[in-house]
């Protein structure tokens, strides 16, 4: 069942940090700098930890991740009824902070945490949901991955990554682990950190749920992106090397990798199919799919729809923007699992490029019949 | 003297309204009707109160029940001398309209947000604990076999059990008898408030996906009721338990609750307008008081279905309504603090 999303950030409403990561890698180091340092906000925080942890603040609530299926059955539209119960709390008193973060165990899911927000009229009333913030420990994150799915969905699901510790691993290390970020989430923004000294800036207010945002995202994620040939760059179509055409075969010339099924093929994360856990030890992946010519908005619904509807659960994050025939408005979308939402933007300028993208954040993401998919929606 | 036009022709109710504003949030109202006073619970931790008697009194008495703490629920005492409340510092109140103050509970980091109260007793709700304390406020037992967080407490007619929602269903508890294994009423859903009809023969939950969900206890047969744009939270029966008034729509949703139960009847439909955030059934007449999402209090009755705007609270949600138990005085609180006392006269 699709439900859909509010319509666009309101930000007179309150911002919530969703701050997830094992314990160990920093979290709880970011959490009390949040706290304390002077930006001018007083935070309510929602912890699960609270007994391993020593927080600084004035209004700390502990939580129990108490995650709930919605009735409708599917195991993908869960919410976290704790939260729910302790924003609508919270909220009877609401001169006693400004923002509000949520920290959640290494154990935990994002989705449900996200998808609370959505689902729940009560919560998204009042609050929204500005990002999620992963915290990963540079020199274990390896072998996180490959004894924990979860370590993998806190990834995936990021919008920011705060990759700590640093000052633990070489720089060949750092690179290789930042290449494993990369595989799993192309668009998430990382920054590295020693004892978690990222700029708060670039962690909180960071508008990742909002649609009129969904763009800035991608600047950021060029930025990040080390230059082609260097350590840590991730492929994409930004590399001016085709990949979204993948029906035309594999055509990393630079990499001379013979074709898929021919002799010598080294298969790799610009593949498009799922290599499993004997090649890769992540099972999610990010998928980027782009259209130069106009889509066909009843078309691209029918699509979506039945896509999430049927892949949902295994698509944990998605987003786009879209050049819809008949519109100079750009059309913005995004979805947690099944849940969507999608609103026209601003007008498109004359001095760019019209275009249509979508980025998939997800498991057993077939790229080939996505861009199918996706291509049956010309105009 | 404000006199407001039913719908039905020549038909009038005259009442006085009363109202004023608090700098808090309006969580809970309550009636101490032995002590003669309205008690609001504010977000800030304290009980204001206004005597029935003289509710304009320039000065609004505060009772500072949760110190630096937020109030989430309040009740009159089993007595009508005072209120219990509960708050975020996980602590259980009891405060005379005289000002005494008495800690009956305390539970470390958990907050007290559920919160029932029979002539015999008190239970409160933290976590999955539930307490059972006497009229005295002494404790008696604690429940905890609870699946999860416990989001609703209701005692039956004659106080002598108690119902419990959670996720998964509702559990049944005597309160004598803490020993034995609770009855359990399942239904996969998330369960936010419980009630209990006046004549003991139903229990009813509002459920997260914006229903209603009802057990008929002498068969335990399960009924389902929705179509509700909203969660149905604030839930108020009429005095001899047939009718069950509900919030959640643009008007009020009353269940006829006679014989087997309302599943697949149709509701009475009653103060149709904004979205209605609580209802509240006058305690002897066939009539319903509720407040909107933008602070409106009407008042409908079931013999005629007619309804009538009463008087503009605020400008937010409507948080709490009740009625005195004599039904003379309508109580009623806002999101914004906005509150007031509707008299209705002998
Ligand atoms: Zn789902
Ligand atoms: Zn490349
Ligand atoms: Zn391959």
């Amino acid at each position: 069942m699709s439900q859909s999303l509010p319509s666009s950030a309101d930000f007179s409403k309150t911002p919530v940090t969703v701050l997830t990561g094992y314990l160990g890698a920093g979290k709880t180091t970011l959490l009390n700098r949040i706290l304390t340092e002077n930006h001018g906000k007083k935070y309510a925080v929602i912890i699960n930890e609270f007994g391993e942890i020593g927080i600084d603040n004035e209004l700390v609530v502990d939580a129990d991740e108490e995650v709930f299926e919605m009735n409708n059955g599917c195991i993908c539209c869960t919410v976290r009824g704790d939260l729910i119960r302790i924003i609508e709390g919270l909220f009877k008193r609401k001169d006693r902070f400004d923002a509000i973060v949520v920290e959640t165990t290494g154990l935990a899911d994002p989705g449900p945490v996200a998808q609370t927000f959505f689902v729940d009229d009560d919560v998204s009333r009042r609050a929204r949901l500005d990002s999620i913030v992963t915290v990963v420990d540079a020199r274990h994150l390896p072998a996180r991955l490959k004894d924990s799915r979860e370590a993998e969905e806190q990834i995936a699901f990021a919008d920011v990554i705060v990759l700590n510790k640093t000052d633990l691993v070489s720089p060949a290390e750092l690179a290789e682990v930042e290449r494993r970020i990369r595989s799993v989430n192309r668009f998430a923004q990382i920054h590295h950190a020693t004892r978690c000294d990222v700029a708060l800036d670039k962690v909180l207010d960071r508008g990742a749920f909002d649609l009129n945002r969904i763009l800035d995202l991608e600047p950021d994620f060029l930025k990040n992106n080390p230059a082609h040939g260097e350590a840590g760059h991730v492929h994409d179509d930004h590399c001016g090397h085709d990949h979204h055409h993948h029906d035309h075969g594999h055509d990393h010339g630079h990499h001379h990798n013979p074709a898929h099924g021919e002799a010598g093929h080294v298969h790799d994360e610009h593949c498009g199919h799922d290599h499993g856990d004997s090649i890769h030890d992540t099972t999610v992946k990010s998928v980027s799919l782009k259209l130069d010519t106009p889509v066909d908005s009843r078309k691209f619904d029918a699509w979506i729809s039945e896509l999430l509807a049927t892949q949902g659960q295994d698509i944990l994050r998605s987003k786009g923007i879209l050049d819809f025939k008949g519109s100079d408005k750009r059309f913005v979308f995004q979805a947690v699992h099944m849940i969507k939402d999608g609103d026209f933007q601003r007008d498109w300028r004359s001095d760019e490029d019209r275009f249509s993208r979508l980025v998939f954040i997800g498991r057993e993401l077939d790229r080939d019949a996505l861009q199918k998919g996706f291509e049956g929606c010309r105009a | 003297m404000s006199t407001a036009q039913t719908a039905a022709p020549g038909a009038q109710i005259g009442f006085r309204a009363y109202l004023w504003q608090f700098k808090s949030g309006v969580v809970a109202v309550a009636s101490a009707e032995s002590a003669g006073h309205a008690g609001f619970g504010l977000g800030d931790g304290s009980i204001a109160l206004r005597p029935f008697d003289n509710p304009e009194a320039e000065t609004t008495r505060r009772l500072i029940a949760h110190p630096d703490a937020t109030l989430l629920c309040l009740a009159a005492a089993p007595d009508g001398e005072g209120f219990v409340s509960g708050g975020d510092d996980g602590r259980l109140m009891l405060t005379t309209v005289s000002g005494e103050g008495q800690e009956l509970a305390t539970v470390p980091r958990k907050w007290i947000e559920q919160l029932a109260v029979s002539e015999g007793g008190i239970v409160y709700g933290a976590g999955k604990r539930v307490g059972l304390l006497n009229a005295r406020g002494e404790p008696v037992a604690t429940f905890d076999d609870h699946p999860s967080t416990v989001t609703g407490l209701a005692f039956n007619p004659k106080g002598k059990r108690f119902a419990v929602s959670h996720y998964g269903g509702v559990s049944l508890w005597w309160c004598k008898a803490e020993t034995q294994p609770a009855k359990r009423l399942n239904w996969k859903s998330s369960h936010l408030t419980v009630t209990w009809s006046p004549d003991g023969k139903f229990v009813m939950t509002a459920t997260q996906e914006n229903e209603m969900h009802g057990w008929r206890l002498s068969d335990s047969a399960d009924m389902r009721m929705s179509g509700y744009p909203n969660k149905p939270r604030s839930l108020s029966w009429s005095k001899d338990g047939r009718w069950l008034a509900t919030s959640g729509a643009e008007v009020v949703v009353v269940w006829d609750c006679k014989g087997k139960g309302p599943m697949g009847t149709a509701p009475m439909e009653l103060n149709r307008g904004a979205v209605v955030t609580a209802v509240a059934f006058h305690p002897r007449l066939g009539m319903v008081a509720s407040g909107d999402v933008n602070g409106l209090i009407k008042l409908g009755r079931v013999n005629d279905e007619t309804s009538i705007d009463m008087e503009q609270l605020g400008r937010s949600p409507v948080t709490a309504l009740t009625w005195s138990r004599d039904g003379r005085y309508l109580i009623a609180g806002g999101e914004d603090g906005s509150a007031g006392i509707l008299d209705f006269g002998e």
